[in-house]
């Protein structure tokens, strides 16, 4: 049974160690390069007759992709989708925050419980999120519902598991100290449990956030008709394969803005400089 | 801060064992031992004698295998508004600032009033009311302690449990809280249990001075602390004499 969730380096919160030039350097000039590389071998794959016929790469290529880029911004679709994606996403990681928290602290709070639940839901957690799609559609059927549930199934692991992990570390002389100033069962989960690992329920709530966004396409082609990863779908059944590009561009460039959000929210929190 | 004169925390017959990598480990056994208001007892012994785990007996904070420990003929209770405890580490709540933590002590007593300018009054005393709004993770070794002493004079006890509270602080630090220790016990009939191993601290706070025998797990020794200088100066040597013959001259002076 081994309950701490190891995190993928690429979700760790930036190292305060790494000192304030490098991080400055990585944030100016670097991903800059990336930005160039990666269009470099987006242009390299569709525009080069070296990995098909040019006649069908040719919509797929960058050049056709960023005009409907702009025309699918300016008339607002994307936006639109966008934000019923956005919204689907953030219902969903609000109820596996609430879920996943609340779990973590029961099961924390009590070994007995831990012993006996735990182990099961490491079972369930390596269960794809994906396989529960015919039994979400059975007991909710198709709509928003499931799709912010299945998403849901898929965030609530890290942070249940963070959350867990911070209480394994909660430091045992606070909880004595606590004690010693009079304070109750409940008093001790509010004012030093919590706030002790609320860096780590953060911390699970980044990567919860990277998993949602992951699932959310696959879960949107469920039988829903808005979100980008309908319009997806959509855009192959029109044969509009510059759209299709255009939709997972703007896929990209959301998730990346909604981890960048998250790091910044996650920065404000006062547990997170510690 | 005002205590009625009378009290007495008392530990009778505690025994407490641990039990470590499946060994049974005795710490105390069979301790008789009381604290009455208005003075300072000193416990003195090596480290690993059981120091620390007396305080945590007699905080309520661990149940005694055996024996039991009396708040005034009371079994005392973990939390008492009657105790402060101050731990041989600051145990400082790193999210919240100094005054904050300082307020943690009276936060779960109803009595106490809680403001940011009751916190000041008891930081003064520890001569850190410039730092009040500073975040503790700033604090050094020292200035940390004095918030943890700070959290514990807050709640007002009749008692107060240290456990080595002046070590990390610099010399004229540790003669002046020192002082301020006394003085409760004298003015405000505080009653004072001081965990240390420096014989010479114990000689100039203690009203007595006990000797905790490691291993044995009892008192070795019970000593009176003599006003007069000379008569210090020899009875620091039969400390030292009394755990030399316990086999621990590792003790610091
Ligand atoms: N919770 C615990 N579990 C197991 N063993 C413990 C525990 N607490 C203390 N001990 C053991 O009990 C013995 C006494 O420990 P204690 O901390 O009371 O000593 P001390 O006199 O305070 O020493 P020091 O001067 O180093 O603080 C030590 O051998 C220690 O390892
Ligand atoms: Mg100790």
């Amino acid at each position: 049974m081994q309950p701490e969730l190891s995190i993928p380096t690429s979700y760790a919160l930036p190292q305060r160690s790494a000192t304030r030039r490098v991080s400055r350097w990585a944030h100016g000039s670097v991903p800059l390069a990336s930005v160039v590389v990666l269009l470099g071998a987006w242009w390299a794959v569709t525009a080069q007759p070296w990995f098909g016929p040019r006649a069908v790469l040719s919509s797929f290529t960058p050049q056709a992709t960023f005009p409907v880029f702009v025309q699918l911004l300016s008339q607002g679709v994307l936006i639109e989708q966008g934000w019923i994606s956005i919204r689907r996403v953030l219902l969903a990681l609000a109820l596996a925050s609430i879920v996943g928290v609340t779990l973590g602290l029961a099961l924390g709070s009590s070994r007995l419980a831990e012993r006996t639940v735990a182990p099961a839901l490491h079972v369930v957690r390596t269960v794809s999120p994906l396989s529960w799609m015919p039994l979400v559609i059975m007991l909710l059927g198709i709509g928003d519902l499931a799709v912010i549930f299945l998403i849901a199934i898929a965030a609530v692991w890290p942070v249940l598991f963070s959350t867990l992990g911070g209480l394994h570390q909660l430091d045992r002389e606070w909880v004595m100290m606590a004690r010693s100033v009079g304070a109750k069962r409940h008093q001790i989960l509010f004012h030093v449990a919590i706030p002790a690992v609320l860096p780590q329920i953060v911390n699970g709530m980044r990567v919860a956030v990277g998993l949602a966004w992951v699932v959310l396409v696959p879960a949107e082609m469920l039988g829903v008709t808005s979100g980008l990863g309908y319009w997806l779908l959509n855009t192959r059944d029109r044969l509009a394969y510059s759209e299709l590009m255009a939709v997972i561009l703007a896929i990209g460039l959301i998730g990346l803005a909604l981890d960048t959000a998250i790091r910044a929210l996650a920065l404000l929190l006062p547990g997170a400089r510690r | 801060m005002v205590t009625n004169g009378v009290g007495l925390l008392e530990a009778r017959q505690v025994w407490k064992s641990y039990v470590h990598r499946r060994r049974r480990l005795h710490v105390l056994r069979g301790i008789d031992f009381a604290i009455r208001t208005a003075e300072v007892a000193c416990v003195i012994g090596p480290s690993g004698a059981g120091k620390s785990t007396l305080l945590r007996v007699m905080a309520g904070l661990e149940r005694p295998d055996a024996g039991e420990v009396l708040l005034d003929g009371v079994p005392v209770v973990a939390g008492s508004p009657r105790l402060g405890v101050m731990f041989q580490s600051p145990l400082l709540l790193p999210w919240l600032r100094v005054w904050e933590n300082v307020m943690f002590g009276a936060r779960f007593l109803p009595s106490v009033e809680t403001s940011r300018e009751q916190a000041l009054v008891v930081l003064e005393r520890v001569r850190l009311h410039d730092l009040a709004d500073q975040p503790v993770t700033q604090l050094s070794g020292g200035q940390a302690q004095r918030v943890a002493l700070a959290r514990a004079l807050i709640r007002r006890p009749t008692f107060l449990l240290l456990d080595e509270p002046f070590n990390n602080l610099d010399m004229p630090t540790r003669r002046e809280l020192g002082a301020a220790v006394r003085e409760l016990a004298l003015n405000d009939g505080v009653g004072v249990l001081l965990v240390t191993h420096d014989i010479d601290e114990a000689l100039a706070l203690g009203d007595r001075i006990l000797v905790l025998a490691p291993e044995v797990g009892t008192f070795a020794r019970e000593f009176a602390v003599p006003a007069s200088a000379p008569a210090r100066a020899r009875l620091r040597d039969e400390i030292l004499a009394t755990l030399e013959a316990l086999g621990t001259t590792a003790i610091l002076t």
